[in-house]
């Protein structure tokens, strides 16, 4: 049985819809849990140093009741203790910062492919709205592209809300070995804090750009759902109201 | 159906001002005379068939473009969710590599 155009766009519109939704909680959930991760890393991080300065092997409980020269050997000790944990961060911060290079780098190809898609698709219509302009001619028809451009006029512009706000380069290589420079050169609890507040701006950067690809890829969705109607729409009209005209016409008796 | 029927129902499809022009110039000599040829009628099937080839590549255009819109928002979405397992991976690995730096300094 055939379905009516009608029928299929109100399907397609609560299809989009659902599809929308579905991929706006995702991002949603993706963003909680990239929050949680983050949060639990430098959770790990903060324990894991606590835990092995309470171990036997680690001074740090004799500071402040021995002599400096105890004390000093107290910190050599809890220096050596505790870097396996914070050199272990280092190596998940280097990590978190490839994670968010490589999503960069993959929004970035997203783009290119969306403006291909794009150049490939308006020059596909030209073709085809050419060749129905010639065709159309040998029926007195001249100007059968115009009314075609004026309705399509825009679509191939790719929407300003499916453009990241936030789009950037990625840390090049470079940048990441300065700031692991940086952090080789701290000691002790220096080197742990400052760690923590680069897995911290890492965490932030991976967020800024995960609720802008989130916000480009929303507005990529909602542009394609108004479309979808538009053509289900256009289709109608061709199915339903050019059809009947032609029947009437088919109807006509000749002589 | 006659002629000034045909006419009408023509008139009400919403083509284009210049098919429209052309369609209702054929028409109106058809109605002068009383009746339509064929081939004044296979001209009007052809503009119509024009204008409903016109209607198609309109909506494959729009659609066209919502795939390509579609498939970006999916390649965002699997962009955002590999970073996700990326990041998972690295906090995994530390926890084990902060077990085992604990347990062998309570061990040592």
């Amino acid at each position: 049985m055939e379905v009516s155009p009608s029928l299929q766009l109100n399907e397609r519109q609560i299809a989009t819809e659902k599809a929308r939704k579905a991929g706006a909680e995702r991002r949603k959930t993706i963003s909680t849990k990239l929050n949680s991760l983050f949060g639990g890393i430098r959770e790990k991080i903060t324990a894991g140093v606590d835990i092995v300065l309470g171990s036997p092997e680690a001074g740090g409980h004799f500071v402040g009741l021995a002599t400096e020269e105890v004390k000093k050997q107290a910190i050599a000790t809890n220096e050596a203790v505790i870097q396996p944990v914070v050199e272990a961060g280092v190596r998940t911060w280097e990590r978190a910062v490839d994670a968010k290079n490589r999503l960069v780098e993959r929004a970035r190809m997203a783009g290119e492919k969306l403006a291909y898609g794009y150049k490939q698709g308006k020059e596909r219509t030209a073709t085809k709205v050419m060749d129905l302009s010639r065709r159309a001619t040998v029926w007195g028809l001249t100007k059968v592209a115009e009314p075609i451009e004026r309705r399509l006029e825009g679509i191939y512009v790719i929407p300003a809300g499916a453009k990241e706000k936030k789009a950037g380069k990625a840390d090049t290589r470079a940048e990441k070995q300065a700031k692991r420079a940086e952090l080789v050169q701290q000691t002790g609890e220096k080197k742990k804090q400052a760690l923590l507040t680069q897995i911290a701006q890492i965490e932030e950067a991976t967020r800024v750009r995960v609720e802008s690809l989130g916000t480009a890829g929303e507005s990529a969705r909602e542009n394609a759902s108004e479309l979808r109607t538009k053509a289900a729409k256009s289709r109608e009209k061709a199915h339903q109201t050019f059809g009947k005209a032609r029947r009437a016409v088919e109807a006509l008796k000749t002589k | 159906m006659d002629l000034q029927q045909a006419k009408d129902t023509l008139n009400r499809a919403g083509f284009s001002e210049e098919s429209s022009g052309v369609i209702n110039e054929v028409l109106d000599g058809a109605i002068a005379r009383g009746h339509v040829t064929a081939e004044e009628k296979v001209k009007l099937l052809a503009v119509i068939d024009i204008e409903i080839e016109a209607a198609n590549i309109e909506a494959d255009a729009m659609e066209e473009v919502a795939t390509v819109l579609e498939s970006f928002a999916s390649e965002v979405d699997g962009a955002v969710e590999k970073a996700e397992k990326e990041i998972k991976s690295a906090d995994n690995d530390l926890l084990s590599e902060v077990k085992e730096s604990a347990d062998l300094a309570s061990n040592s």
